[in-house]
C-alpha cells in the first residue's frame, strides 16, 4: 500500500533536476552534490575517480536510506572548488569508460576474427575430403557448404 | 584553474569468447571501474520479456497470475531490445503500451485432446515479430528429443484448455528479475605468483613434486623436460 513503484528506483520525475548542488555554510570549499535515482554504481566510481585528486581533501557518497538518490559531498583545498572536482572526475571518468568501451570492442572483433577464420577453415577441410579424390576446391565458407 | 587529468587507460584482454559466456581480464583501472560494470550487466542492460497478460481460457492446475508470472520469466532474444522504445517514454501508442515500436505481442493457444498430458512449452509461444521469440535451448546435435522441448509452462490433461495473448516490453533488471539478461557475473583479482628460480633449482626432483602437490588447488606444474 505505501511501497513505491518500482520504476521510481530509475525514473526521473518530470520537471527535478537530476544533479543539484548545495554549498555547504559552516566549511568553505565544500559542497554537496545529490544525484536523483542512481545508486552504489555511479556513487562509488565518483568516489575513487575524487580520491586520485590531489586538490580533494574529502570525498564521499551516501545512500539516505529508502530514498533513490545519492549525496556527494566533497571537501577541496583552496586551489581548487568542489565544483571543478566534481567536473574534472566526471569528464576523466567518461573518457576512461570511452577508452574501456573501444579496447573491449576491439578485443572482441579480434576474438571474433579468429573464430570466424577457424570455422572457415574447418568447413574449408570438410569439403576437400568429403569430395574425397577428384577435390576442387572451390573458396571456403557456409556457401560452399549449402551447395554441398 | 585548469585541473590535471587523473585519466586511466584500462587494458582488455579476453580468454574466451562464446554464445553465451565470456572470461576476460581487465588491468590498469580500478576496482570500482569493475563492480560498476559487474552492477550494470545485471541490472541496467535493456532486455525484452512478457510483461502484460490476457487470458482468454484457463482451466488448467495453476491459476492465471501463476502461469503470468512464468511467462514472464521466459527469456526472450532480445537483439531488437536496444531499438526499441520504453513503454512509457513511447509517444506513438494511444497510451496503453501497445504499439510496434514498444511491445511484441505473443499468443499461445493449447488444449489436450489426447489421453496423454500435454506439456505446454515455450515453443509453443507464437510472436509476432520473428526476432523477438522464446529462446531455444536445444543442442543442435540433440540427443534426445525428448530435451528439446522448451521451457515447459503447464502441464494439461485432456479437456483442459490454455488459450492467451502476451505483450512483451523491454526493461530493465532493476526494475524485475525478469529483464535480467546476466546469470551470473563474476570479477576477482587474480594473483601474481613469482617463483625464485635460484632456489627451484637447489631442490631435487621429488622436493620439486612435493612442493607442487602442496599447493590445495593445482596450480603449479613441473615440465618433464626441463625439470622445472
Amino acid at each position: 500500500m505505501n511501497a513505491p513503484d518500482r520504476y521510481e528506483r530509475f525514473v526521473v520525475p518530470e520537471g527535478t533536476k537530476m544533479v543539484s548542488c548545495e554549498r555547504d555554510t559552516k566549511i568553505i570549499n565544500a559542497a554537496s552534490f545529490t544525484v536523483e535515482r542512481e545508486d552504489h554504481t555511479i556513487g562509488n566510481i565518483i568516489r575513487m575517480q575524487l580520491h586520485k585528486d590531489e586538490n580533494v581533501l574529502s570525498g564521499g557518497y551516501k545512500l539516505p536510506p529508502l530514498q533513490y538518490k545519492i549525496i556527494i559531498r566533497i571537501h577541496t583545498t583552496s586551489q581548487s572548488s568542489p565544483m571543478q572536482a566534481y567536473n574534472q572526475a566526471i569528464n576523466d571518468l567518461h573518457k576512461e569508460l570511452d577508452h574501456l568501451k573501444n579496447a573491449f570492442e576491439c578485443g572482441c572483433n579480434l576474438e571474433l576474427y579468429g573464430f570466424i577464420r577457424a570455422s572457415e577453415l574447418y568447413w574449408y577441410t570438410r569439403l576437400v575430403i568429403s569430395t574425397g579424390p577428384q577435390t576442387y576446391v572451390s573458396h571456403a565458407g557456409a556457401g560452399a557448404v549449402r551447395g554441398n | 584553474m585548469e585541473g590535471v587529468s587523473y585519466q586511466r587507460f584500462p587494458k582488455v584482454k579476453i580468454r574466451e569468447l562464446k554464445g553465451d559466456y565470456v572470461k576476460f581480464e581487465l588491468r590498469d583501472t580500478d576496482a570500482s571501474i569493475a563492480n560498476a560494470l559487474r552492477r550494470v550487466m545485471i541490472a541496467e542492460v535493456p532486455t525484452i520479456a512478457i510483461d502484460l497478460v490476457e487470458i482468454e481460457v484457463n482451466s488448467s492446475v495453476l491459476n492465471d497470475e501463476f502461469i503470468a508470472h512464468r511467462l514472464g520469466l521466459i527469456p526472450l532474444t532480445s537483439e531488437r531490445a536496444m531499438s526499441m522504445r520504453f513503454s512509457r517514454d513511447c509517444d506513438a501508442c494511444d497510451g496503453d503500451g501497445q504499439c510496434e515500436y514498444c511491445s511484441v505481442e505473443f499468443h499461445l493457444r493449447a488444449k489436450c485432446i489426447s489421453d496423454q498430458t500435454l506439456d505446454v512449452t515455450s515453443k509453443d509461444l507464437y510472436s509476432s515479430d520473428h526476432t523477438v521469440v522464446p529462446v531455444d535451448f536445444s543442442d543442435p546435435a540433440g540427443y534426445d528429443s525428448s530435451e528439446q522441448k522448451g521451457i515447459i509452462i503447464v502441464k494439461l490433461r485432456r479437456g483442459q484448455e490454455l488459450r492467451l495473448r502476451a505483450i512483451a516490453r523491454k526493461g530493465i533488471g532493476k526494475d524485475h528479475a525478469k529483464w535480467s539478461p546476466a546469470a551470473t557475473v563474476t570479477f576477482m583479482y587474480e594473483p601474481d605468483i613469482h617463483i625464485n628460480e635460484d632456489l627451484m633449482e637447489t631442490l631435487t626432483l621429488e622436493e620439486k613434486q612435493s612442493w607442487v602437490e602442496s599447493s590445495p588447488t593445482k596450480v603449479f606444474d613441473i615440465d618433464p623436460v626441463t625439470q622445472q
